[in-house]
C-alpha cells in the first residue's frame, strides 16, 4: 500500500503572537488549513498525531477532543526537530495496518520570549544540571563549537556557510509565510552581531509562533496531486553522544532509505533538510549522500546550492521562515509536499522527488534524533 | 581541584552526564571519580563575553565547560572544577547537580 500526503497547512509564523494566543489554537489553525486543502472536514479524520513543547497541560487527546476528532489512532511525539519524521513513520504503518484511513499530523508552538527561555533552560535533565548553569541559554554555543569542528574537518569558511543562508533567503523572498524575506548580502551575513563565535545572527533561526500540519491517506487512486511517501527512516541515539556530532543518525538511514525508495541521492530535485544551523545543512546533505563524499563541500555549496541547481529548503527554511518550536521538524515536510503537489506559489519548482530530513533533541553536546523521508510527486 | 564524572564499575568507562546503563558494557553499577584536567578542543565566545569550551579527558570523554580565570586556547590543558568561583589561573567549570552522586550502588 502507498500512503500519500494530500493536504498541507500552516498557521502563519509570527515573531509577535497576539496576547492571549494559545498553542492549541495555533495548531488547530494549521490542521484546519490542511484539511481544507485536502477537501476534508474534521469528521473525516480517524487518526491524529501532534508534537509540541508548549501544549502543557494538554495532550494529544485534549486537542482531538477540542477539534471534535473521533479517532482510532492517536499519538504524541516528543522529539522536536525529528518529530515530524517520527510521526510520519508511525502514521504510514498505521494506515498500512488498517488502524486508520485519514491521519492528520501536526506540530506547533507558542514560542514567545518566556516560552523560549523556559524551554531551553529545562530541555532535559542534562541541560538543567550541566548546561543551563554554565550559563548556557539554548543550543547556539554547542553548535558554534560543532561548526568550528566542521570548518576544520571540511575546510569550510564563514563565507561558505553564508552562501547557504543567502540562498535560503533568496527562496524566502517568494514565501509570504517567511518572517525574513529581504535579500541578505554576504556583507550583512559576515558582519552580523556575533551570537556564539563563529556563529552570527544569520546562522541562527528566529524563534516564531506557528504550526504546520499534513493530511495522510492511503493512495486515493484518483488524479488529485499528492506526495507519495516512498520511505521513512529514523535513528535515535546512534552514537551515544560519544562522537563529534559531525555525523548525524541520517548516515545510518541513508542506505536502507534510498533502497526502499528505489531512487538514489542523485535523483532528488529538492532537499528539505533540518536547518537549525548552516553547518547542519552541510552535515545532513553529506549523511544523505546528496553531497557526495568525493565532492568538495565548499565547491558543492557554490556550484549547486547557491545556483539553485539543487534547490535546498525552498521555503527559506527555518533560517529565514522561522522556527516554530516543534514545528521546525514539520516545516520541511510541508514545503516538500507543497513543491510536489504544485502548491508552492511563486517559488514553485519542477520536481518529482524530494528528500526531507529531521534532526533534533540535543542531549548534551548535539542532536540525537534523525529522520529521513523520500517523497514522490504523483497524480 | 577536580570535577566528578561517572565511572562504570565493570568496564571502567568514564561517562558524563550520568547514565543508567553503561553504553559500553550494559552494566548498571557505577561510582564517581574525580577528573583533574582536560584538554581544550574548541571554544566559543558568547555575545556577553562568556567563553564556553569543549574539554576532552584522557580516554576521550568530552565535557562542556565555562572557562574562568585567565584566557586559555584550544590544545591547552586546564584544571577541571565543579566550583564556579575556582581560584586563580585558567579553569574549566563543569556544573553538576547532586543527583550525580545518588545512584551509587
Amino acid at each position: 500500500m502507498t500512503v500519500s500526503i494530500i493536504g498541507t497547512g500552516q498557521s502563519p509564523y509570527t515573531r509577535h503572537p497576539h496576547p492571549g494566543t494559545e498553542t492549541s489554537q495555533v495548531i488547530a489553525r494549521a490542521v484546519r488549513n490542511a484539511l481544507r486543502e485536502a477537501g476534508l472536514s474534521p469528521g473525516d479524520v480517524d487518526g491524529f498525531a501532534v508534537s509540541s513543547f508548549t501544549l502543557n497541560p494538554d495532550h494529544a487527546i485534549d486537542l482531538a477532543w477540542r477539534m471534535g476528532l473521533r479517532l482510532t489512532w492517536l499519538m504524541q511525539d516528543t522529539n522536536g526537530g525529528a518529530s515530524a519524521g517520527g510521526m510520519l513513520q508511525h502514521a504510514v504503518r498505521a494506515i498500512e495496518a488498517g488502524d486508520a484511513k485519514v491521519i492528520v499530523l501536526a506540530a506547533g508552538d507558542l514560542m514567545d520570549g518566556p516560552a523560549f527561555s523556559q524551554l531551553v533552560a529545562s530541555y532535559n535533565r542534562a541541560t538543567q544540571d550541566h548546561l543551563a548553569p554554565l550559563p548556557m541559554k539554548g543550543p547556539n554555543a554547542l553548535f558554534a563549537m560543532l561548526t568550528t569542528r566542521q570548518m576544520e574537518v571540511l575546510g569550510l569558511t564563514r563565507e561558505d556557510y553564508g552562501h547557504i543562508a543567502i540562498a535560503q533567503r533568496e527562496w524566502a523572498a517568494d514565501n509570504p509565510g517567511a518572517v525574513y524575506r529581504k535579500a541578505l548580502t554576504m556583507d550583512e551575513y559576515l558582519n552580523a552581531p556575533a551570537v556564539a563565535t563563529p556563529l552570527g545572527r544569520y546562522d541562527c533561526v528566529p524563534p516564531v509562533t506557528g504550526a504546520d500540519a499534513i493530511v495522510l491517506v492511503a493512495d486515493p487512486g484518483n488524479s488529485r496531486p499528492r506526495a507519495k511517501v516512498l520511505t521513512v527512516r529514523a535513528s535515535y541515539n546512534a552514537d551515544q553522544q560519544a562522537g563529534d556530532g559531525l555525523e548525524t543518525g541520517l548516515r545510518a538511514c541513508a542506505q536502507p532509505g534510498w533502497e526502499e525508495a528505489g531512487i538514489g541521492p542523485k535523483d532528488v530535485g529538492l532537499a528539505c533538510v533540518y536547518d537549525d544551523y548552516p553547518s547542519m545543512v552541510v552535515a545532513q546533505l553529506a549523511d544523505l549522500g546528496v553531497l557526495p563524499a568525493d565532492d568538495h563541500p565548499a565547491d558543492f555549496i557554490k556550484r549547486r546550492i547557491a545556483t539553485r541547481e539543487l534547490p535546498v529548503n525552498t521555503s527559506g527554511g527555518q533560517l529565514s521562515a522561522g522556527q516554530a518550536g516543534a514545528a521546525g521538524g514539520m516545516h520541511g515536510l510541508v514545503e516538500a509536499a507543497r513543491q510536489l503537489m504544485g502548491t508552492a506559489g511563486a517559488r514553485q519548482i519542477s520536481v518529482r522527488h524530494a528528500v526531507v530530513s529531521g534532526y533534533g533533541m540535543v542531549l548534551y553536546r548535539y542532536g540525537a534524533c534523525a529522520t529521513m523521508s523520500v517523497l514522490e510527486a504523483a497524480k | 581541584m577536580s570535577a566528578v564524572v561517572q565511572e562504570c564499575r565493570n568496564c571502567r568507562s568514564l561517562l558524563f552526564p550520568a547514565r543508567l546503563f553503561c553504553p559500553v558494557c550494559g552494566e548498571d553499577s557505577f561510582s564517581t571519580v574525580a577528573a583533574e584536567t582536560g584538554t581544550i578542543e574548541q571554544t566559543t565566545t558568547l555575545s556577553d563575553g562568556i567563553v564556553l569550551a569543549t574539554v576532552a579527558l584522557d580516554g576521550g570523554l568530552r565535557l562542556i565547560a565555562r572557562l574562568t580565570g585567565s584566557e586559555a586556547e584550544p590544545g591547552q590543558s586546564v584544571p577541571l572544577t565543579n566550583d564556579p568561583v575556582a581560584g586563580s589561573g585558567a579553569n574549566a567549570y563543569i556544573p553538576i547537580h547532586t543527583t550525580l552522586n545518588e545512584d551509587q550502588s
